[in-house]
């Protein structure tokens, strides 16, 4: 017979992950529009700031179990905003300019070498900053389309952030793969060495061609670019997420070269709902929120002095890739500024290739995760600020903060 | 300001003024773009002139001094290349069209000059509703009184060129199923309309102080009528057109306005009246609404006439003025455009129609804009 006390609660009361996840949101919510009203930032701000202190506070309640079960959420966040990316980035522009490839390349290549070299100018091992550095090339998709969105920014600078920023984590994500086959070659394991990216690269593209084909034979049946039409498109975003997770390929490389594979197989523009629409917008927001969660005391302990070694050399260089061939290309050294600038948010992507390469290479977990962690709690917190502030002084992003 | 005395010009000389839609390339929405576009211009060479408008995702070409529809033709096609080359290093389309089809004016932003400030902080939202396109052709006159008379006289007119350029069908996404909606948006203005009816340039004088001294006017460019004189210029200024599609196009409309100038004032075929202007409200709505489908009440006989029957009849007795003009094949242009009723408005149902998509239509009109005449299907003829 059924006891009353099996009928009721449990005491202690032990709420499970969507309690917190729950109440890691509202709070998120709350600080974001904290940030936007009374100190004119954008309410990514506020979300990261809320992550950061319910990591600091709840520590004692979450286990790794708990953090691991953020990763789906993170990789799905990630996989529609790579693919929105991806099909906003346009190879007919670069034709056209061929000033925006010299300057991409570039930032790129300034970016590692100098992120590499500061790395190692303070002692940090070599293969650490070498994976940190490729990593560090990449500029966060998400939080690039969160701000463009949010500060209903249009214009040049925003065009070219994305394009940018679209190209930068295609080179981060092949980067970082042909950095980890480089360490096994050094560890003399020379068959992993060049088959690993080999596979990685090619099979992440054969993926992105075929998930770019299927999704625009697909989307073309549909009667017209309207929310029933753009499910179907999510719907074939998650599978091909769910496939390169299964055969092990590469999530960023393969969702960005499908969504610039799915744009160019015709001229037709493709509109769909900025960010997939409110569950793609919450998805961001839990993004956000759950990198700040695994940050604890120690990480700034041991990887504290080179995360901003390498947050002010990824900078530098950004800043001086955009400078130095911007002009070239057709933008006043005003707008140069501001895009070099606002090229600075490190967010989803860059824990996901950190992440990723300490599941191939646990030697560098302890320092790269440490390193990583505290550039995302940096970059979180400075790169959304600077980023408004540079659009807004360039007049391509609203003064009203998205109200 | 005063009223500026008015400069003689050489009678039918014409320039023209065309304001253009900039959009991305994303969802070819407007964009932000005119500062930029502007910037990657300056060391092209071009004929003419290119310049910001009131919201900095439109841009107005003006051609120089033009004395025949082949010279306007050339130069613009010269412009419009060697804006297409800037365009495509900034990734941002142009296109023709009156109005931008699905463009939300509320997310506008007004261009940053003291000018156009003021209009912002005078007219509220008015003015990110101006975000609309025209084709404004100057012609010139060798005195004010001849200006002032031929203005009125071409009043008359003013459906036929309403017609022949309609390119609005579509405002905020929706088809208004006028043909050219974009005179809609300027009727709001309070000094739009038709200019007041006098013949010489002593009695407008009077009639602008008049007007300046209560305050409701400054100068001439307060004044958004569908003709007014410009006598900085010593021309007229006809403005109630739509940009048309193409640049063919509008040279085609400027060469029909040059030839019914010189027939109006060689041959002073009729007085102005100012009962002339007890049909213009009637006329204008029908061209807006039905383009050249529309009705054409007669002001001189008080006949109702298919509007595109009109302009065929008119065509005809502007033939020996378009031969002495060299505008012949402009006003075959014309005339066939009145037969087949093949306007822009049309072009951009029809595309809708077959795209079920407002975003492919203006990719679709940008790829119009940009590619010469004679690349185009032979059957359109524009």
């Amino acid at each position: 017979m059924t006891e009353l006390h099996d009928l009721l609660p449990a005491w202690p009361l032990t709420p499970d992950g969507l309690f917190w996840i729950g109440l890691a949101l509202a709070a998120a919510a709350l600080c974001g529009e904290f940030a936007r009203l009374a100190l004119k930032l954008p309410r990514i701000v506020g979300y990261a700031a809320a992550g950061l202190v319910a990591g600091a506070l709840s520590r004692p309640l979450m286990d790794a179990g708990m953090l691991a079960q953020t990763r789906i959420l993170i990789e799905m966040a990630l996989a529609l905003t790579l693919f929105e990316l991806g099909n906003r980035l346009s190879l007919h522009w670069l034709r056209a300019n061929r000033w925006l490839v010299l300057t991409s390349a570039l930032e790129g290549l300034l970016t590692w070498c100098l992120t590499v070299w500061a790395l190692r100018a303070i002692d940090v091992a070599a293969p650490v900053a070498a994976v940190a550095g490729a990593i560090a090339v990449s500029t966060s998709p998400t939080v690039l389309l969160q701000l463009k969105n949010e500060l209903r920014a249009e214009g040049q600078v925003t065009e070219r952030l994305l394009l940018l920023g679209g190209l930068n984590s295609i080179y981060a994500s092949a980067l970082v793969p042909l950095t980890i086959g480089w360490f096994e070659g050094e560890y003399g394991h020379w068959g992993i060495a060049l088959a690993y990216p080999l596979y990685l690269l090619a099979g992440s593209a054969a993926l992105a061609w075929l998930a770019g084909k299927a999704g625009h034979a697909l989307y073309r049946r549909m009667t017209g670019d309207d929310h029933y039409a753009f499910l179907a498109l999510v719907g074939m975003v998650l599978l091909t997420l769910a496939l390169a997770r299964l055969f092990k390929l590469s999530v960023p490389l393969t969702l960005l070269l499908a969504g610039v594979v799915f744009k160019h197989q015709d001229h037709r523009p493709r509109v769909w709902p900025a960010h997939f629409g409110s569950a793609g917008s919450i998805l961001i927001v839990v993004m956000i929120v759950s990198l700040g969660l695994p940050l604890q005391a120690s990480d700034w302990a041991i990887g504290g002095a080179a995360a901003a070694a390498l947050v002010l050399a990824r900078r530098a260089a950004k800043l001086a890739g955009a400078l130095a061939l911007g002009p070239l290309s057709g933008l006043s050294m005003r707008k140069n500024l501001a895009l070099g600038l606002s090229l600075g948010p490190m967010s989803g992507l860059a824990w996901l290739l950190m992440d990723d390469t300490v599941a191939s290479f646990p030697q560098t977990h302890t320092l790269l995760a440490a390193v990583i962690l505290c550039a995302l709690a940096i970059e979180h917190i400075v790169a959304p600020t600077l980023f408004a502030i540079s659009l807004r002084w360039v007049g391509e992003a609203r003064h009203d903060n998205g109200r | 300001m005063p009223l500026e005395p008015f400069v003689a010009s050489e009678a039918l000389t014409f320039g023209i003024e065309l304001e253009l839609q900039l959009v991305n390339r994303h969802d070819y929405d407007l964009a932000p773009a005119s500062a930029d576009l502007l910037r990657q211009l300056r060391k092209r060479k071009f004929p003419g002139e290119i310049k910001p408008e009131i919201t900095d995702s439109m841009i107005e070409i003006a051609t120089g001094i033009c004395r025949s529809h082949d010279e306007a033709l050339q130069q613009l096609g010269q412009i419009r290349d060697c804006m297409s080359k800037a365009a495509t290093a900034l990734h941002i389309g142009i296109c023709g069209g009156g109005t931008h089809p699905f463009q939300q004016w509320s997310r506008r932003t007004i261009s940053n000059s003291p000018r156009y400030r003021f209009l912002s902080d005078l007219y509220g939202y008015l003015a990110k509703q101006f975000t609309v396109f025209g084709q404004h052709v100057h012609l010139g006159c060798p005195n004010p009184d001849d200006a002032l008379y031929l203005l009125h006289a071409l009043s008359r007119y003013v459906p036929h060129f309403i017609a022949l350029a309609a390119s609005s069908p579509f405002v905020q996404g929706v088809d208004t199923r006028f043909d050219s909606a974009r005179l809609n948006s300027i009727s709001a203005f309070p000094m739009s309309g038709r200019a007041p009816f006098v013949l010489t340039w002593d009695a407008f004088a009077a009639y602008f102080e008049k007007m300046r001294a209560t305050g409701v006017i400054e100068s001439m460019k307060d004044c958004y009528w569908d003709i007014r004189p410009k006598p900085e210029f010593g021309t007229i200024e006809v403005r109630v057109m739509d940009t048309p599609l193409t640049v063919e196009r509008a040279a085609v409309i400027a060469a029909y306005i040059q030839a019914l100038g010189r027939w109006l004032l060689l041959e002073r075929p009729f007085a102005p009246a100012e009962d002339d202007y007890l049909v213009y409200t009637f006329n204008r709505f029908q061209a807006c609404r039905f383009g050249l489908a529309g009705e054409y009440a007669d002001p001189a006989s008080g006949d109702r006439v298919p509007l595109a029957g009109h302009i065929l009849q008119t065509v005809r007795t502007l033939a020996p003025h378009a031969g002495a003009l060299g505008s012949e094949s402009a006003l075959e242009r014309v005339q066939e455009t009145a037969r087949t009723r093949n306007t822009d408005a049309q072009w951009v149902r029809a595309a809708q129609d077959q795209t079920r998509n407002l975003h492919e239509v203006v990719r679709c009109g940008c790829e119009r804009w940009a590619q010469p005449a004679q690349t185009n299907d032979g059957s359109d003829k524009r």
